[in-house]
């Protein structure tokens, strides 16, 4: 089982995590950066005490997990990997083993929380809510395991991607700025869920916030700022899609606007559902043009973001403290009442400035 | 045709390739050398999709000052191309087609003459490696071209398809005035080309043989 684990372990574990790591880091950003440890605590006490709520966070994790599993099947599919099936060679046992191993170190981000939950289950006497969490976890990696299972059964990628959205794009020639949206509906549609149900949950507390106080339109831009922040997995994802898939684009005869142009027609497009969001939540004193100035700074920051990605050899950790720096910077000027407009403008032109000293020097570093 | 001037390109500070100074003219040449000796690196950096140090200019096209002119002049087909599975090998050859200025005609003469316009509404993903292969060849004579670069072109394709490369290229070249860089580490497949000068790629620099 062990040489059998190590290979699922090079080719699956370590890929997801690389893979992964800015999705990662936002969510640990977001759930232990704003709040202390005794706030967590309350909140997982909420959360062991009532059936509703513990069955919301089990919705959650079972999201989760299905992201891990799209990642491992697809990883599955690739040619690349077809040496995997042969672990259809080892015992039945074993091999069940280990793809419950390796459903187990996927969904870590979710059972280490889930451990920390039975921690104070346990000072609080909550069995119940333990024993739940605890068939939960089991669940989660045995399913996944009998995915996987299924799958290295059954070698056959075609019958994997017939999918209906996918029947439905394939009818229609695909123009190149759409190219990256059918990626992320095709091979990460977890990750596109989530990340569009955390902006737009976002945008709709920050617009439900607004009139419970005297607040004013630099609250709605800090919504601005998250919504990009969470587009940052989709600026890595897009670069690593490019990189893999579309490297001869840069033999190709565009200038360096009609590039430009693909790269803001795509984020705009992605954007959509935070436009539909903030129209229909729009509080009352805010006018529609504020949200238009308002899309155009997400819209800027998300631009900037994804040419950063042309820079070289810079690591994961000096690009996350850079990224965190920069929020920090972003709020104090909105605090500061710097105007939005201004702000995405000079964020389109350092894009841009960025894009044309780097793009064509840009090399994928594994 | 093409110059080649202080070219170095090297991973991490590891030196793959070096040239001090290279004419390319024009015909067709084969570049020869054993795997990973590094003609694979060449051909991508003289397409542009490598960054590298140096110069590299086709007549007086300079690869970074006239990016949009030396790519319309310079197609390349890939050794082992990777496409997305999910999209349509017309969605991606129509989309290289448009950047190349290609004329529909000569999209549906070429789909047609390496048998791509049977398969390639159907996603990528249920391909063979030489169909794949295909369609990274078919891409890289749209256009109107003056360099042509084909890595390894015979490599999974069929008999016939063989054929019907070997005739492009003849045809590209006599016709158009169009000049090849076909790579291959095997010794026997272009007998059936002019080829005007061979150059070996090895211990990281290009010689002429």
């Amino acid at each position: 089982m062990k040489s059998l684990f190590k290979i699922f372990n090079l080719t699956i574990i370590r890929e997801y995590y690389r893979q992964n790591a800015v999705f990662i880091f936002a969510i640990m950003m977001f759930a232990f950066g704003f709040l202390q440890a005794s706030e967590h605590i309350a909140i997982i006490k909420q959360i062991l005490r009532s059936q509703s709520l513990i069955l919301l966070l089990f919705i959650v994790w079972v999201l989760h997990a299905l992201k891990v599993v799209l990642f491992t099947l697809r990883l599955l599919e690739s040619k690349s990997n077809e040496f995997l099936y042969h672990a259809r060679l080892f015992p039945s046992l074993k091999r069940f083993f280990a793809l419950c191993l390796l459903q187990f170190s996927l969904i870590q981000l979710t059972f280490l929380y889930s451990l920390a939950m039975i921690k104070i289950g346990v000072e609080e006497n909550l069995w119940g809510a333990i024993v739940a969490i605890i068939i939960c976890n089991i669940f989660l990696i045995v399913a996944g395991a009998v995915v996987y299972e299924y799958r290295l059964q059954r070698p056959n990628s075609e019958r994997v991607t017939n999918k209906p959205i996918e029947r439905l794009f394939a009818k229609f020639q695909t123009p190149a700025y759409l190219f990256f949206i059918r990626y992320l509906f095709a091979k990460q549609p977890v990750l596109l869920l989530l990340t569009k149900l955390f902006t737009c949950m976002v945008l709709i507390g920050v617009c439900n916030l607004y009139p419970t106080d005297e607040y004013d339109e630099r609250l709605l831009s800090l919504g601005g700022i998250l919504v990009a922040a969470g587009h940052t997995v989709f600026c890595q994802q897009y670069y690593y899609f490019e990189t893999k898939y579309l490297s001869f684009t840069k033999n190709l005869p565009f200038t360096n606007l009609q590039r430009l142009w693909r790269y803001g027609l795509a984020y705009f497009l992605l954007l959509l559902p935070e436009i539909i969001v903030l129209v229909r939540n729009l509080p009352d004193g805010v006018s529609y043009g504020f949200i238009l100035l308002l899309i155009i700074f997400s819209l800027s920051l998300i631009f900037l973001n994804h040419h950063v990605q042309y820079i070289n050899n810079v690591s994961d950790d000096a690009f996350m403290q850079r990224l965190f720096f920069s929020g920090i910077l972003f709020l104090l000027l909105i605090m500061f009442k710097i105007p939005i407009i201004l702000l995405a403008i000079i964020n389109f032109s350092l894009a841009i400035f960025v894009f044309r000293k780097h793009y064509l020097l840009s090399e994928f570093n594994t | 045709m093409l110059t080649i001037k202080n070219f170095l390109k090297s991973y991490n500070n590891h030196k793959i390739l070096a040239v001090d100074e290279l004419e390319i003219p024009e015909g067709i040449h084969w570049i020869k050398g054993i795997n990973g000796s590094g003609k694979s690196t060449l051909f991508r950096s003289i397409a542009g999709i490598l960054p590298f140090e140096g110069q590299i200019k086709l007549n007086e096209l300079d690869i970074r000052k006239d990016a949009v002119q030396y790519r319309l002049l310079v197609n390349m087909s890939e050794a082992e191309p990777l496409y997305p599975d999910y999209l349509s090998g017309y969605d991606l050859v129509k989309f290289v087609a448009d950047a190349k200025k290609s004329s529909g005609e000569q999209l549906t003469l070429l789909a047609d003459s390496l048998g791509v316009s049977q398969y390639w509404k159907s996603p990528i993903g249920t391909y063979s490696s030489g169909m794949q292969k295909k369609i990274s060849l078919l891409t890289a004579f749209l256009g109107n071209p003056k360099l042509i670069m084909l890595d390894e072109p015979l490599i999974t394709i069929d008999d016939r398809t063989v054929e019907v490369v070997y005739g492009l290229v003849k045809s590209y070249h006599e016709n158009h005035g169009v000049s090849f860089l076909l790579s291959s580490h095997q010794d026997f497949r272009f007998e059936k080309l002019a080829v005007k000068n061979i150059y070996t790629v090895q211990n990281q620099a290009v010689t002429k043989q």
